[in-house]
């Protein structure tokens, strides 16, 4: 019975594999991807989970715990490459172009403990942008925020953590917290997020 | 800092000035230092709420990796149960039957992890108006964050004390959080209302595998299994026999 179900499964993901690779739905499924669609990003986080382990371990010697480091880095890369806009088309597939940032991403790793791979530097010429957490190394205010983000009550915790976690639209904001408008949510994230900076002045 | 300007910076931040609007900010922006000090103190916000954002992307990933994690324990002791079968029915075919093989079958907790699954959120998928409180509690329980859906649910409970379907999902996020006792509360509330008896009866029975009563879990399983047209029934069938096994 587990071997029958873990081969339905396998034809399964084979065939969503093979779905989510069309030319059509791969830019469907960035689409939905940017929109938030939560079941989406899971269902691809599950796709090409056990292929990138079986790769990363294969290619590279990785370890378990490691190779879902990386796997679980990259993905994170290639979901805000994606909500951001930096993608909006890919010409290749999603698979080439979220394992092109697991090289990226074993190759820093490879980097820092000091190890020299020919075989990824074969990859180079792949330009992804896997830094997606650079950009916030600068910010040390993160601690204090989210601090104050459990204390700022409703409903700014909620739309806050719409716009900013779960990346909603105003559209969607507006209709999620039974808003008129989305200008009405606009306005509410306005004054939530000036709350947020008088609290934080306070100290 | 004036409202207007405040509200200005905010839109260049969120890249809602175009044009010459956005030229005649960014001209601004490069002459007055004091403006670019505003701007940067805002952009640290955001960044931050950004950054919080990330981790909690990451968290949710943490989450998904659980599931395959105790998605592999079942296949595992799915493959064990396979084996320790062939065993017996090899055992059979000789004729030796003096012995009686120890079964490896998972403890409570395995099974409890390999049949959990959060119940769907119906409370704000549906077009009603719902309390601030009650929404912000199922956001953090969709997004997996247990102990603060726990909080809220509760803090809205008080509000509204008859909601039996909050209650459900405030002793479903209790188990999560391993406070067994304190779930079954809210789960014998919620079966007062034949709407939601079968899911409470249903998260009983995994309150109970969570917590290793065993004993409790197997007879409480037998109840259930009378009821044939019970949501659960096949769930329920499957955890009995591998709750027998131990």
């Amino acid at each position: 019975m587990t071997l029958l179900l873990g081969g339905f499964r396998t034809l399964m993901l084979m065939a969503l594999s093979k779905w989510t690779d069309t030319a059509v739905d791969k830019d469907h499924t960035l689409s939905e991807v940017q929109a938030g669609n939560q079941a989406m990003i899971k269902r691809l986080y599950d796709q090409f989970r056990s292929e990138f382990i079986t790769w990363s371990q294969k290619s590279y010697g990785l370890q378990d715990d490691k190779a879902i480091e990386l796997y679980q880095q990259s993905f994170t890369a290639f979901y805000y490459n994606v909500r951001e806009r930096k993608i909006t088309q890919l010409e290749s597939s999603i698979k080439t172009y979220l394992f092109a940032i697991g090289k990226n991403k074993i190759r820093d790793h490879f980097k820092k403990s000091q190890r020299n791979d020919e075989s990824l530097d074969e990859h180079h010429h792949i330009g992804v942008d896997a830094q997606i957490m650079s950009k916030y190394e600068s910010v040390d205010l993160s601690s204090k925020v989210k601090f104050l983000l459990n204390r700022i009550g409703e409903p700014c915790q909620t739309v806050l953590k719409l716009y900013y976690f779960e990346h909603y639209s105003m559209e969607s904001i507006a209709s999620r917290m039974n808003y008129k408008s989305e200008n009405v949510a606009a306005k509410r994230k306005f004054t939530c997020l000036k709350q947020l900076r008088t609290m934080l002045s306070q100290g | 800092m004036e409202e207007a300007q405040l509200e200005q910076i905010q839109q260049y931040l969120d890249g809602h000035l175009k044009g010459d609007q956005l030229i005649a900010f960014e001209a601004r922006l490069a002459e007055d230092a004091a403006l670019a000090a505003q701007v940067r103190e805002l952009k640290d916000i955001d960044l931050s709420l950004e950054s919080i954002g990330v981790d909690h992307f990451q968290k949710r990933m943490e989450a998904w990796e659980e599931e395959h994690v105790s998605g592999a324990r079942q296949d595992r002791s799915g493959k064990y149960a396979s084996r320790w079968a062939m065993a017996a029915i090899a055992l059979v075919l000789i004729g030796v039957s003096l012995f009686i093989l120890p079964d490896a079958g998972p403890d409570g907790r395995s099974l409890y992890a390999a049949y959990f699954e959060p119940y769907p959120n119906l409370v704000t998928s549906r077009s009603e108006e719902h309390s601030e409180k009650l929404i912000a509690g199922m956001m953090a329980y969709d997004n997996l964050d247990y102990a603060q859906a726990c909080t809220t649910l509760a803090d809205y409970l008080v509000e509204k004390p008859e909601d039996r379907l909050a209650m459900l999902y405030l002793a479903i996020g209790l188990i999560r959080e391993g406070k067994h006792e304190e779930a079954q509360g809210w789960l014998d509330k919620s079966k007062t209302n034949t709407l939601y008896q079968e899911q409470a009866e249903w998260y009983t029975l995994l309150n109970l595998l969570a917590s290793e009563q065993l004993e409790e879990a197997q007879s409480y399983a037998s109840t259930l299994l009378k009821k044939e047209d019970h949501y659960k029934l096949e769930s329920i069938r499957a955890l009995y026999d591998q709750v027998i096994r131990k």
